[in-house]
C-alpha cells in the first residue's frame, strides 16, 4: 500500500541527505555558469579583487636645464567586490497533500524494491531545492537587492544593476571607452534597411584593440542577434538565404575578431543591451555552507499537516573588470524572463 | 744371376703375408659356426667388419645421449607441472580474503555517498546525476 509522507520521514530526510541538498543548487547553477562562461566561485565572508591601474605616458625628452618635479601618479586601484547577501526560501504547505504512488511496471519493466532508487521525501526536498537554485539563476543578470520587498528578484544584486552602479560612478563611460550608445536593434523596415547589422559591427569594431587579441564573449539576448540577421539577410539578399551562423562568421571577418564568441541564453532576457568583455569576467559568489542543514523542515504550526520547509544561502555577482582592456558594452538595457520552475 | 726383387721389399711382402694370414686365422676364428675359414677371409670382409664396429660404437654413444634427453625431458614435465601448480591453486588460495562476521553489505546510497564527499561539489553531483536524481 503506499504510504504517505509525514514530517518526522521529511526531517530525517532533509538530515540524512544534507551534504547532497547542499550541492544541489551548483547543478542548475553550473549549467548556467557553462553556457555563459561564469565562475562560481564559494565566498566565506567577502573577496575582494584590486586590479591595478598602471599609468603610462611617462616618457620625455631630457635636455639640460629642463624643469624637473611635476608630480604624476603611477598607478590607481580598480577594486570589485563579491560579498554574499543572505537569501531564503519559506514554504509552508499542508502534507496531506503529498501521496506516495506505487509504480508497478516502468513500460514493461516490472519494479520491485530494489528498483526504486529514492524516497519520495528526497525527491521533494530536491524539487525544492532546484526550484531554488533556478530563482537565483534566472535572476543573476537582473535582481536588484531590495530587503523590503519579497521576491525573487529582489533577493540579492545580479550583473546588470552591478554595471549599472558602475555607469553611474563613471567607471563605465563613453570618454573612458567602455560604453558605446548603438541605439535599438530593430527589425528591418524593407529591403533596404541593414541598420541592426552595420550597428552591431559599428559597436564590435569599437572594442579596445587590446582586447580584440583574444578570446572575445560577446553577452546578447535574442533581439538584436535576430535583427542584425535580417538586416544581413537584406545586404546578400541577392546570393544567400544566410543562416545565424553565416552571419556570425562574417560578423567576425567584418570586425576582426576571430575568436569572437557569442553567448546566448534565455537568462540574458529580452533587450538590446550587449556585453563585450574577455572570458573570466563575471563571477558568482555563493555561500551555502554552515552548521545547520541547508534544507530545514519544521512544524512550527497549531496544525500538525502543516510543514514548513526553509532554504537560506547567499549570493553576489561581479564584474571583476571594467577597463575597456577587458570590457565594453552598449547603453541599452535587458529585462529578464523568468522561467524559473514550471509555474 | 741378380736377384728379382730387393731383399727389402721380399722381407716386407713377407710380412704383409704374416699379418694377413694372422688377420684372416683370427676373423675365421671368431666367426666359428660361420664356416669361414683363413682361406674363405678376403679383405673386404675385415673392412665390413671394421666399419660395422665403428658403427656399434657410434650407436652406443647416440643410444646414451638420447637417454640423457628423456632423462631431461621427464625432469622437465616434473618441474613444469610443479611451476603450475605454484603459479594457479596455490597463490589463489592465499589471495582469497574472507571475514567470519555477518554479511551486512547494504548498498551505499547518495546520502552516505554524500557524507562520505562532503565539499566535493564534483563528485557528488556526478553520483547523483549517475544513481538518477537529477
Amino acid at each position: 500500500m503506499p504510504k504517505a509522507v509525514n514530517i518526522d520521514g521529511l526531517s530525517r530526510a532533509a538530515i540524512t541527505y544534507n551534504n547532497v541538498l547542499r550541492e544541489l543548487p551548483y547543478f542548475k547553477l553550473n549549467e548556467i555558469a557553462k553556457n555563459l562562461r561564469l565562475n562560481i566561485i564559494s565566498v566565506q565572508g567577502e573577496d575582494v579583487l584590486i586590479s591595478k591601474r598602471r599609468k603610462a605616458g611617462v616618457l620625455r625628452p631630457y635636455s639640460p636645464g629642463l624643469t624637473l618635479g611635476n608630480e604624476q601618479e603611477l598607478m590607481k586601484f580598480f577594486e570589485a567586490k563579491l560579498k554574499p547577501e543572505l537569501t531564503y526560501a519559506e514554504i509552508n504547505e499542508n502534507i496531506t497533500s503529498y501521496k506516495e504512488k506505487k509504480v508497478i511496471s516502468n513500460q514493461g519493466e516490472m519494479l520491485d524494491n530494489k528498483s526504486k532508487k529514492h524516497p519520495l521525501e528526497l525527491i521533494i526536498l530536491r524539487d525544492l531545492v532546484i526550484s531554488y537554485a533556478e530563482d537565483v539563476a534566472f535572476q543573476l543578470f537582473f535582481a536588484e537587492r531590495d530587503e523590503a520587498i519579497l521576491s525573487p528578484s529582489t533577493a540579492f544584486t545580479g550583473f546588470n544593476p552591478r554595471l549599472d552602479i558602475l555607469v553611474a560612478a563613471g567607471e563605465i563611460s563613453a570618454a573612458k571607452g567602455n560604453l558605446k550608445t548603438t541605439g535599438t536593434f530593430d527589425v528591418p523596415v524593407d529591403e533596404t534597411d541593414t541598420d541592426a547589422y552595420l550597428k552591431l559591427v559599428d559597436f564590435l569594431s569599437s572594442a579596445h584593440p587590446l582586447m580584440r587579441k583574444g578570446e572575445c564573449l560577446l553577452y546578447a539576448a535574442d533581439k538584436p542577434l535576430k535583427a542584425a540577421l535580417k538586416a544581413y539577410t537584406n545586404i546578400v539578399r541577392y546570393h544567400q538565404n544566410p543562416t545565424m551562423e553565416d552571419m556570425l562568421n562574417k560578423l567576425r571577418s567584418d570586425v576582426e575578431l576571430p575568436n569572437l564568441q557569442v553567448l546566448r541564453d534565455p537568462i540574458l532576457g529580452t533587450g538590446d543591451r550587449l556585453s563585450l568583455m574577455v572570458p573570466g569576467n563575471l563571477d558568482l559568489g555563493v555561500n551555502n555552507e554552515g552548521d545547520a542543514g541547508f534544507v530545514q523542515v519544521r512544524n512550527p504550526y497549531k496544525d500538525p499537516n502543516i510543514v514548513q520547509y526553509w532554504i537560506q544561502a547567499a549570493y553576489d555577482t561581479r564584474v571583476n573588470d571594467v577597463h575597456p582592456k577587458f570590457f565594453m558594452m552598449n547603453e541599452q538595457v535587458n529585462t529578464g524572463v523568468n522561467l524559473a520552475g514550471d509555474y | 744371376m741378380s736377384k728379382f726383387i730387393k731383399d727389402s721389399t721380399y722381407n716386407a711382402l713377407v710380412a704383409a703375408r704374416d699379418n694377413w694370414n694372422t688377420v684372416a686365422a683370427h676373423v675365421a676364428k671368431s666367426g666359428d659356426g660361420e664356416g669361414l675359414t683363413a682361406e674363405t677371409v678376403t679383405p673386404q670382409m675385415v673392412i665390413d667388419a671394421l666399419e660395422a664396429e665403428s658403427d656399434n660404437a657410434q650407436n652406443a654413444e647416440l643410444q646414451a645421449a638420447l637417454d640423457r634427453i628423456r632423462v631431461l625431458e621427464s625432469e622437465k614435465t616434473s618441474l613444469t607441472e610443479q611451476v603450475a601448480n605454484l603459479q594457479g591453486s596455490a597463490g589463489e588460495e592465499t589471495a582469497v580474503i574472507t571475514s567470519t562476521g555477518e554479511p551486512k553489505g547494504e548498498k551505499e546510497n547518495i546520502g552516505s555517498f554524500a557524507d562520505k564527499h562532503a565539499g566535493d561539489t564534483a563528485s557528488i553531483l556526478a553520483e547523483a546525476k549517475k544513481e538518477g536524481l537529477i
